[in-house]
């Protein structure tokens, strides 16, 4: 139990409104997990809390057995914990390549040359365009370039906000499929996923959030052939359509 | 949708979430006439202040006209003192040399700065605020250069004296009543700058500030707009420079340089740059601070520039923006224990059968739409390269293709977002070439990837943008604010409130956007773009990031809008499950070009597009 991130009765708000109540929760160093919920459960508040983008109010955040609560995202970084963050996050004026290699900074040029070809493996169709702007990418492009800067930072710890968002189908698929070949055997997965289904094919646990709380938590494997269930159920939904 | 036939008996959506209606009085014109009523009074009582609030009167008026052009359109200006210095100028040969009084002052003055402010409002459609802010500067150190040769009209060096203050051939005391003069004028500029911020341009500008691809997607004529906002802006300056040689009896023009822009404009940050209070605030804060602790004068400069610092780093909305940030406080802290637990009341009734939303209701179908050889390129890539086809009237056309197989700079080519070649003609017209807004009025709605909203405004006034063609009332009884813009205003609140209540969005009516999660903002997002009842609505991926449920959902009520107002709906959307569901067509885009065209079950089964697109 000392490897990996644990999360303990975890308080996290942005002005006077909390928005985490005591979440508890770990991801195992090598181990797949997903964190689902509805919009504006708290998903990507419990990741930013984790990556140093927010500070706990309460409750301790550690890895490998180290105290990470409230340390400065690059300390984070440091640790080999990376955030692919929402959105599309990239830089607009860069080149592609450039987005690149800000992302692997202090590595070795052999190393780092090696780390771009697989990433361009990954995402041929970045390998067509190393020298425009990310500005000029298409949406889905920039998701590719953002999951392409994780890559190629060789993160021990990688968590992921929303990879889906905007990608086409037959990419997502390739992505998960290639998880373990993009980076290494070990490496521990920790997502963020609108799409349960999806989530659940490809990670071992997940933990359920709904209004700042873990609803429901458990094996993967119990809900792969019927992710409805489990968004009915727990997911905070309640459709009243036609 | 049985529900849906039977007549609507509850309660309107405005009512049930408690939304108050416009009205003649705004908080603006209290503020105007609050100021009016103190000072009219307290003029004769503190006569020995008489220059002080003279100045102040001067300073608020052209705060107030900052507000417009800065404030609400983000356009800085260096160079409001060059209106200022027309207006002194202006005054003075027109006392002097005709004789003539306030009565041709004013209106003169008024028309000749205004169009003075639309010819420098000019290059703020070329460049950004930060260049509009050097151009300006620019304009105001040649405008002084030109006052210092032109010697006949502002006397050169040794400047000119004020002229008799007269109206109607009457001559009055300068003094009090000079102050009781300049009181009744700044009560017409709030007045009129009140009724613009709460009107329907007021509205646009804000919003136009925040995204101006939103603004002129909502059909918005954002150019004029922007420099509409400098004309009346340079209007007001113009008019505050007659009171302001009226008040000093004596003008030069070195007193007209950047430096006296620059105080100006200081004042209105230190008060606030969103409000007319905040221009008086101002005001009064640069000319009485000075006045009452002499001492402190020769530290002017320092104390400014502190309290501006300190301003800009906690509080941006200046010190009425940190009298809102307590008041708020206050008042969450009263009415914290209120829980409003209305939204699921039995008085609930679908909100397509209101009285607002009925009469959309169109009984054939609209949008059709024909792209013929679209195409559009960067750099040598082809981004579209040259796809033709049509969407049926009233149909939900799906638009899926792999990452930058060019699915948004089609709809960007179809509403004029992007230049691009070839034909669009939607519902037998032909919008090619037709700048955004304008198409967005013939019949377009669309929303975005990344959404475009206007952070800092409320959901409600998106979806009242979005309704902002629905408007007939002019500009000018906008600024006298008439009844009929009340009245259509009140309408819109109505109907706004209906549209919100479709989408599940009442509750949040008063939030600012900013501060929702992003499934709501979505929402908001294609409120906004329904809210007119376009022919056809275009949206970009309305489900990435949300649940499928959820999107679902969402989906199914623009669908009944949709199918209500008998529009058609093209949407481009990764998550395939969800595009089957509501597509009885799907267009395919691959690299530019279009793939396959066909059913829902037909694509699925396309060998081609499996391999290109969804995978096995």
């Amino acid at each position: 139990m000392t490897g990996g991130l644990k999360i303990s009765d975890l308080r996290v708000g942005y002005g006077r409104n909390e928005v985490i109540h005591g979440v508890d929760m770990h991801v195992d160093a090598g181990e797949r997990v997903a964190l689902l919920g509805a919009n504006g459960a708290g998903k990507s508040t419990i990741l930013k809390t984790v990556s140093g983008l927010l500070s706990p109010r309460a409750g301790t955040v550690t890895y490998n057995g180290e105290d990470i609560g409230g340390k400065r995202a690059s300390a984070i970084v440091d640790l080999g914990v990376v955030q692919v963050p929402e959105g599309r996050r990239v830089f607009p004026a860069l080149d592609v390549e450039e987005n690149l290699r800000t992302a692997c900074i202090g590595k070795g040029a052999n190393s780092r040359k090696e780390r771009l070809a697989v990433a361009y493996d990954a995402f041929p169709d970045l390998a067509t365009r190393k020298n425009q702007p990310a500005g000029l990418l298409s949406g889905g492009q920039q998701q590719m370039l953002a999951l392409a800067r994780a890559i190629v930072a060789r993160p021990r710890f990688l968590m992921i906000d929303e990879m889906s968002l905007g990608l086409a189908p037959l990419l997502v698929k390739q992505f998960y499929g290639d998880l373990g070949e993009l980076f290494s055997e070990d490496i521990t997965v920790f997502l963020v996923e609108q799409n349960a289904g999806l989530a659940l094919q490809y990670c071992s646990r997940f933990y359920v959030l709904r209004n700042g709380e873990i609803a429901l938590s458990g094996d993967a494997a119990d809900y792969r052939d019927d992710p409805a269930a489990l968004m009915n159920a727990y997911l905070g939904f309640t459709g009243n359509g036609s | 949708m049985t529900a849906l036939e039977t007549p609507r008996g509850g309660i309107p959506a405005l009512q049930r979430a408690g939304i108050p209606l416009p009205g003649l009085l705004r908080s603006n014109h209290i503020v105007g006439l609050t100021i009016f009523a103190t000072f009219w009074f307290l003029a004769s009582t503190y006569s020995e202040y008489t220059q002080v609030m003279l100045l102040s009167i001067v300073y608020a008026m052209v705060g107030a006209a900052l507000v417009l052009s800065f404030g609400m359109t983000g356009q800085l200006s260096l160079g409001h003192s060059i209106f200022l210095g027309a207006g002194a100028f202006m005054s003075a040969n027109i006392t002097e040399a005709w004789g003539l009084g306030l009565e041709t002052e004013l209106p003169l003055v008024l028309g000749v700065t205004f169009l003075m402010g639309l010819l420098v409002g000019l290059p703020s459609l070329r460049v950004n605020e930060l260049y509009l802010a050097l151009a300006t500067f620019a304009i105001a150190f040649v405008g002084v250069q030109i006052l210092f040769d032109w010697k006949q009209f502002s006397g050169g060096g040794s400047g000119k004296p004020a002229g008799d203050l007269t109206l109607f051939g009457w001559e009055f005391e300068r003094g009090v009543t000079l102050v009781r003069i300049g009181l009744v004028l700044l009560l017409v500029v709030f007045w009129v700058v009140g009724n613009i911020v709460d009107g329907r341009s007021g509205r646009a500008m804000n919003a136009l500030r925040t995204s101006e691809t939103a603004a002129k997607s909502a059909g918005l004529n954002v150019a004029w707009l922007k420099i509409l906002a400098f004309g009346i802006s340079g209007g007001i300056a113009g008019v505050a420079g007659v009171l302001y040689i009226h008040s000093v009896r004596y003008a030069s023009p070195d007193q007209f340089g950047v430096n006296f822009s620059i105080i100006l404009i200081l004042a209105l940050l230190i008060g606030g740059k969103h409000r007319l209070a905040g221009a008086a605030v101002g005001a009064s804060f640069v000319l009485w601070l000075p006045e009452q602790i002499r001492d402190i004068q020769a530290w002017e400069g320092t104390i400014y520039g502190g309290v501006l610092i300190a301003l800009t780093l906690y509080s941006p909305g200046g010190l009425i923006g940190l009298f809102e940030m307590a008041w708020s406080q206050v008042r969450h802290m009263v009415s914290s224990d209120s829980v409003s637990d209305d939204a699921d009341s039995a008085a609930k009734q679908p909100a397509l059968h209101s009285v607002e939303l009925a009469p959309l209701r169109r009984d054939s179908a609209v949008g059709h739409l024909v792209v013929e050889d679209a195409s559009v390129s960067f750099g040598g890539v082809h981004a579209v390269a040259g796809i033709s086809f049509e969407v049926e009237p009233g149909a939900v056309t799906g638009l899926i293709g792999s990452n930058g197989a060019g699915k948004t700079t089609c709809f960007n080519a179809i509403t004029g977002h992007i230049g691009a070649g070839g034909r669009f003609v939607l519902d037998g017209r032909d919008v090619s070439g037709a700048p955004i807004f304008k198409r967005a009025l013939a019949g377009f709605g669309r929303t975005f990837q990344n959404l475009n909203l206007h952070g800092d405004l409320r959901v409600l006034d998106h979806v009242l943008l979005g309704l902002d063609r629905e408007f007939s009332y002019t500009r000018v009884e906008e600024i006298v604010r008439a009844p009929r813009v009340i009245r259509q205003e009140r309408d819109a609140y109505r109907r706004a409130a209906e549209v919100l209540d479709h989408m599940e969005l009442l509750e949040y009516w008063n939030e600012k956007v900013d501060d929702l999660p992003y499934g709501l903002q979505k929402r908001v997002d294609v409120a906004r773009a329904m809210a007119p009842s376009p022919k056809i609505l275009l949206l970009d991926e309305p489900a990435a990031g949300i649940p499928t449920a959820e999107a679902r959902e969402m989906m199914t009520q623009v669908i009944a809008f949709a199918e209500h107002t008998g529009a058609g709906i093209l949407v481009i959307e990764h998550n395939v499950e969800l595009v089957m569901g509501i597509c009885p067509r799907i267009i395919v885009m691959d690299a530019g070009k279009i793939l396959a065209d066909g059913s829902a079950a037909a694509i699925a089964n396309d060998e081609r597009v499996v391999a290109a697109y969804l995978g096995t």
